[in-house]
């Protein structure tokens, strides 16, 4: 993978190694924090403030610091990126987040067909459907929100398998589901849920020949919006030149995307449409897209 | 009014300078202060207005009209890390910000540097945006130009003005970055003796 992207934005590759780095190395602290956690059952002495539930907040530090790790890394270590996303993955699983399936299935790891069945299930009692597959237990807290529910069902559409057993059943889901026209924000760029939900569609077996472009004529819409998220950040230089703007430089939910839309329609084609619609976008906006093929295509 | 708990992370010569800004009683002060050596109440007045928040939330390496200088060498205000770290928003971001994090990143000098100085303190947040009242601090998410994720969604940076007083500050860490085990290590924790509990503060009676 090429460093040129970084190059383009004005970032130091230098500057961006330490980052991952950094976030690794905290994400061990914590890991190791959260070790010590479990076996004492007690925070470090004094913890101020006490967190409420130290053991959730651990774990959502390390995920936290490995997926900012891995968004980095996506721009020129993609087996490193792999790796940390699925660290990351692993621990936002623990807590329930269908996000950490969505990175699991876009670095191409398959969960167990029982995991994919249980979240069908949890998704119907949610949108007022009999389970599919018997009784589904509790409902994560987590997944109340939609944007873990647009996650397990990009998950599901860009699982192969998973979208030819149950795809009919998934799509009579979503489409009775009001995030199908929802506008919750989700994502490092704020998307409307309803274009997440659009492209789980599509996966899930919309027509096989308008799905690709339908899901490129998304993810360009996405790229523009972080073409303009990347230009209000560049404003603070002092931020943007340590890699510390708190934005996403590497998107992974345009590159989770891509991923999962190879993984179910093909690097050919998929290749194909984006190329279609990178033409027609500015460079910066065309850097998501390629990063993210680079990702799931890529060579090691 | 809110008490909040913050961490400043600094990147200072040595443990002496670090243990100093306790045994000073000086507190952690704002880089004008330290740059004009005596600063009057009547400076501060004026210097405490929403331009100048701007341009140290959102511009910090402008060159400020009124010196002529980077707006950073000379601004009022400092910058505490406050964390974002509920269940819900992060159901909603997939992301936690601790304030940890974000000190021993500032700290080590966006890593140019393995040790980093971490400073827990409290201070008195204001519910609404209060520029000009210097005993409260602002949490600047309106302000900044950043949209990460939703409006429900801060980075948990909380702006100070002038000064955190000395008996704000709990405890100063040494934090050092051990880059061959890629983890931190926690080398020491230097207590304050004067340092005064927020619970000082709270409006719940005791029964006598």
């Amino acid at each position: 993978m090429a460093t040129r992207h970084l190059q383009q934005m004005g970032l130091d590759v230098q500057q961006v190694q330490v980052t991952i780095d950094f976030l690794e190395a905290y994400a061990n602290t914590t890991i190791r924090e959260l070790e010590a956690y479990e076996v004492s059952g007690r925070p470090a002495p004094e913890q101020i403030p006490s967190p409420e539930d130290l053991r959730w907040v651990l774990r959502a530090d390390a995920a936290s610091a490995l997926r900012e790790a891995a968004q980095w890394a996506m721009f020129f270590d993609r087996a490193r990126a792999r790796r940390l996303l699925v660290t990351s993955a692993s621990y936002f699983l623990e807590e329930d987040h269908a996000f950490g399936l969505f990175l699991m299935t876009a670095v191409g790891e398959r969960p167990s067909l029982s995991t994919f069945r249980q979240g069908i299930d949890r998704l119907a009692v949610l949108h007022g459907a009999p389970p599919p597959f018997g009784e589904p237990g509790d409902i994560p807290p987590a997944l109340q929100h939609p944007q873990q529910q647009a996650y397990l069902l990009l998950a599901c559409g860009g699982t192969p398998e998973v979208a030819t057993e149950y795809g009919e059943t998934l799509r009579g889901l979503a489409q009775r589901s009001p995030n199908r026209v929802g506008v919750a924000p989700v994502g490092a760029l704020g998307t409307p849920i309803r274009r997440f939900w659009n492209i789980a569609m599509q996966l899930l077996g919309g027509n096989a020949q308008s799905g690709p472009r339908i899901v490129a004529s998304h993810v360009a819409a996405m790229s523009e919006r972080y073409a303009e998220s990347i230009e209000l950040a560049r404003v603070n230089d002092y931020l943007w030149d340590h890699a510390a703007a708190p934005v996403d430089a590497g998107d992974i939910d345009i590159a989770g995307i891509v991923a999962l839309a190879v993984s179910r329609f093909g690097a050919d084609r998929m290749g194909t449409v984006l190329r279609g619609v990178d033409q027609r976008l500015s460079p910066l906006a065309r850097t998501p897209i390629e990063v993210a093929m680079e990702l799931a295509v890529g060579p090691e | 009014m809110i008490v909040q708990w913050c961490i400043k992370g600094l990147a200072l010569p040595d443990d002496d300078a670090a243990r100093g800004i306790i045994d000073s009683q000086s507190g952690i002060i704002c880089n004008w202060w330290r740059v004009v050596g005596t600063i009057s109440p009547s400076e501060r007045r004026a210097k405490l207005n929403d331009t100048n928040l701007n341009y140290h939330v959102n511009h910090f390496r402008v060159t400020d009209p009124s010196t002529g200088r980077p707006f950073f060498e000379q601004t009022p205000f400092i910058s505490l890390s406050a964390g974002t770290v509920e269940r819900d928003t992060a159901a909603k971001t997939n992301l936690v910000h601790r304030a940890r994090k974000t000190a021993l990143w500032f700290g080590t000098g966006f890593g140019a540097q393995d040790t980093a100085y971490l400073f827990t303190c409290w201070t008195i947040l204001a519910p609404r945006p209060s520029v000009p009242i210097e005993g409260v601090a602002e949490e600047v998410r309106d302000l900044n130009a950043y949209r990460r994720y939703s409006d429900v969604q801060t980075e948990g940076e909380v702006t100070v003005k002038v000064i955190v007083p000395d008996n704000h500050i709990r405890s100063c860490e040494k934090w050092v970055w051990d880059r061959v085990v890629c983890e931190f290590l926690l080398k020491w924790e230097y207590r304050n003796p004067r340092f005064t509990r927020p619970e000082q503060l709270s409006n719940v009676r005791e029964l006598i």
